[in-house]
């Protein structure tokens, strides 16, 4: 079975799913998206799509349920000793989550990814049959009837919500208060406020839903509430609205700071000479080290006779930290622009902590973020001066740095190990 | 101190993580919140011992939150301990911290953190019992303060009412008095009956003012006083009293005054009563005075009369009586004797007229025999002329 939404909707094909209670998988594309649905005896089992597989571990991370290191351990696990096994299964298997809890994030994960897919209107569709014992097991299994009828409630909503919210990538900033605000006839469900409570005006709405822990209709549906009653606005001067013309005259600023007193001086590092030529760098902790590494990373190779400039490129790592950081959320300290991260703030602050179990997972946020922004940040290095080129900066500022690196907390950092554990460095 | 409830507010996440993995470890019961509008709109917000709020928030910042929240007379009471950014102390060191309860810069340690937390809940706690002993000391000041109005408001009421009866009760009493004996003495006047009217006069000014209005005046003090004073007094005490003052002292209220008032109406009355008893016996007396001196005056000469005449009709026949008896034995002695001594002298010188003398002593007492009950019958007539007869008689006795 195939053909086009634009003829036969998304409710109806689903619907007939439903009616034969087959086996197999739903592929639905349009431009270049693509999502599978996994259908087991009439009833939806799982989906894939390209962010998938991050987002469960994410999701758990951001509402508190997994450690960033245990995530980190767990998706390492997949990669090596069972890679044919889903985080879901291997969460459970390992009684990391009660199974309870998985499935309730997944199913709602999953009927949330469904009705997004109820908006489109064009697209191709189709069915494959597939053998049922080649589906594996499934930790949840969704009803169709119920969830048409639930999405074609929302898709009515969605309309109206689209009107106010058209993306999740705006950010959302609470407005200031009357003389005569009367807090009373607010009156919050404990839903509403949750959502209120996480807007600070520098997260996008996608970041909200991740960190409410609720599903994305109901917190686009609040959101647009707030913003059509205007106690919440949307910021004029989103990021990544503003791509092309990122370098405003404060991150100008913060540029003329760093360079003023050095990368060091933006990473909290000093240099120290010792017996032999070569220079010790040390840091405050593995934050410190990477951020250095990033840094220096952006100044050899926009320095190299390759570089070939694009568009943005002066606030390269401010585009893909408002990105990021909408992920690691509780790296927020970290400030990012004119292509230098400064992680003087949150080291300075998880040094008052003395970097104990209380920052642990905002601290792996962190290093989890900086390594995600090396490893975007060089790939697109990689296209403007060549994998080699780029590769060989990586190797040169590896060796500088290596064993020579001294932090004071959170010691010692396998820089060398992690670095090229995430980039595939060519030859 | 454990279960302490905390919303601590900062718009960075990893701040918000933080010092909740540090307060929750050491017992406290976190909630975080990223902006001032969600601080001062948690629906619960009422139940926080602590809100913890960065200065320099998204939209609404951390002093403006502080202000509302200190400014909310719902919610005032909780304190705020504001993080301000170390950079930015200098600049705010100028600057009113819109009412919060302390102050501490970030970043921090945990331990100072904790040290600070701990430090405000505990004076929140002090100021709560403080506070709470305060309100006792202003409950028994306001309820003395209204018993004392109270008091003062039915002492004078009750004062303005007992002079108010004693006015209108001695004006009705003179009034019906005057007008009583004024009509009595009209009325036995135009009748002519002089003695009836000082009679009557005497009577009305004795038993009608003395004793009548005196019993009048008792009996209406005790029933008209006491009622219309305690009926009276109860309403203004009602309607006089503010609500919430009467609210406010209501329970005491109930137990104390009802017995104070009583007592104190009695008092007064009592008081009042003698005083009008008083009064009223003045005026009888007055009244007495005016008219008893008068009534006597006229009254004495007449009694003396008839006194006279009472004496000699009952004491008069009995003293003449007796003494016509003595002035006819008298009489008798100084007449008759003499004359019957010289006839018996005569006789016995000239023994040869014994039988003249012998016939002739008969015929005498014969007289005197049927002249003796004559006398004695004709006393009150014959009294002035007494012994002549006595002779007459014996004369023609001789011939």
């Amino acid at each position: 079975m195939q053909g086009n939404l634009h003829e036969v909707p998304l409710p109806e094909v689903l619907q007939f799913i439903s009616m034969g209670k087959p086996s197999g998988m739903l592929h639905l594309r349009r431009d270049n998206n693509e999502i599978t649905l996994y259908v087991k005896g009439g009833r939806i089992i799982n989906s894939s799509s390209i962010e998938r597989k991050r987002r469960l571990g994410d999701l758990l991370v951001q509402r508190g349920l997994l450690k960033r290191s245990e995530l980190s351990q767990l998706l390492q696990l997949q990669k090596t000793v069972e890679s044919d096994k889903r985080l879901g299964h291997i969460l459970v298997e390992r009684d990391v989550i009660p199974e309870e809890t998985i499935r309730e994030v997944l199913r709602m994960q999953l009927e949330e990814e469904i009705w997004a897919l109820f908006a489109w209107k064009e697209g191709e569709f189709r069915f494959e049959t597939v053998d049922e014992a080649r589906l594996g097991d499934a930790i949840v299994h969704i009803d169709i009837e119920p969830l048409i009828l639930e999405g074609t409630r929302r898709n009515d909503e969605w309309e109206a919500i689209l009107d106010v919210i058209p993306n999740d990538s705006l950010v959302l900033t609470v407005a200031s208060l009357d003389e005569e605000f009367d807090r009373d006839s607010l009156n919050l469900k404990p839903q509403e406020w949750k959502v209120l409570s996480e807007i600070n005006g520098r997260f996008t709405i996608k970041a909200i839903v991740n960190r409410s822990g609720m599903g994305r209709f109901e917190v686009h549906r609040i959101l647009s509430q707030f913003i059509k009653s205007g106690l919440v606005v949307i910021r004029a001067d989103t990021p990544l609205q503003n791509k092309s013309s990122a370098t405003t005259a404060k991150s100008a600023d913060r540029a003329d700071a760093g360079k003023k007193g050095g990368i060091l001086s933006l990473i909290g590092g000093t240099k120290t000479k010792d017996k032999g030529a070569k220079e010790t760098l040390s840091f405050i902790s593995p934050i410190g080290v990477m951020g250095y590494f990033v840094n220096v990373l952006a100044q050899r190779v926009t320095a190299l006779k390759e570089y070939a400039p694009s568009e943005g490129d002066d606030s390269l790592y401010e585009a893909i930290w408002s990105d990021i950081g909408q992920t690691y959320t509780k790296a927020d300290l970290l400030s990012v622009s004119a292509n230098s991260v400064n992680t003087r703030d949150i080291e300075t602050f998880f040094s008052g902590f003395e970097f104990k179990e209380a920052v642990d997972d905002c601290y792996e946020d962190t290093i989890e973020a900086l390594t995600t922004l090396l490893q975007t940040a060089f790939r697109v290095f990689a296209t403007r001066v060549g994998e080699r080129p780029a590769s060989r900066i990586v190797r040169e500022l590896l060796d500088e740095l290596g064993d020579q690196t001294i932090v004071k907390y959170r010691g010692p950092f396998p820089l060398v190990e992690r670095v090229q554990n995430v980039l595939r460095l060519a030859a | 101190m454990p279960g302490e409830r905390v919303l601590v507010v900062d718009r960075s996440s990893t701040v918000q993580e933080a010092t909740k993995a540090i307060l929750e470890e050491h017992g406290y019961r976190v909630t975080i919140a990223s902006n001032g509008l969600a601080t001062v709109t948690h629906p619960e917000i009422e139940r926080f011992d602590l809100i913890m709020c960065d200065s320099t928030l998204d939209g609404i910042d951390g002093l403006e939150t502080t202000r509302q929240i200190k400014t909310d007379k719902e919610i005032y009471k909780i304190p705020v301990l504001l993080m301000i950014p170390e950079d930015s102390i200098d600049l705010l060191e100028s600057v009113p911290l819109k009412g919060a309860t302390g102050w501490m810069a970030k970043p921090f340690t945990p331990t100072r953190l904790l040290t600070k937390v701990e430090e405000i809940i505990d004076e929140q706690r002090l100021r709560v019992r403080s506070r709470k002993y305060l309100d006792d000391a202003a409950d028994r000041q306001m309820q003395q303060l209204a018993e004392t109005k109270i008091q003062a408001a039915v002492e004078k009421k009750i004062q303005i009412i007992v002079e108010r009866a004693i006015q209108s009760i001695v004006s009705i009493i003179d009034q019906k008095a005057r007008r009583e004996v004024d009509a009595r003495v009209t009325a036995l006047t135009a009748e002519k009956e002089q003695e009836l009217v000082r009679i009557t006069v005497q009577e009305v000014a004795k038993s009608m003012i003395e004793k009548q209005a005196e019993r009048k005046v008792t009996e209406a003090m005790q029933t008209i006083l006491v009622e219309q004073t305690e009926k009276t007094v109860r309403r203004a005490a009602d309607s006089m009293l503010p609500s919430m003052v009467k609210d406010r002292i209501k329970g005491s209220l109930e137990d104390i005054l009802p017995r104070e008032v009583e007592a104190r109406v009695d008092k007064a009355a009592q008081l009042k009563a003698e005083e009008i008893g008083e009064g009223i016996v003045q005026i009888v007396q007055q009244q007495a005075i005016k008219h008893v001196p008068l009534v006597a005056k006229e009254k004495l000469p007449e009694l003396a009369e008839r006194q006279l005449v009472t004496l000699t009709e009952t004491k008069m026949p009995r003293v003449i009586a007796e003494s016509a008896r003595a002035a006819v034995a008298k009489e008798m002695a100084q007449t008759v004797k003499p004359i019957i001594d010289e006839e018996i002298g005569r006789l016995k010188r000239a023994r040869r007229t014994n039988l003249i003398i012998v016939i002739l002593v008969l015929l005498v007492t014969l007289v005197v025999g049927i002249l003796a009950p004559i006398v004695v019958d004709q006393t009150g007539i014959l009294s002035s002329r007494s012994p002549a007869p006595v002779t007459q008689p014996t004369a023609p006795a001789a011939q």
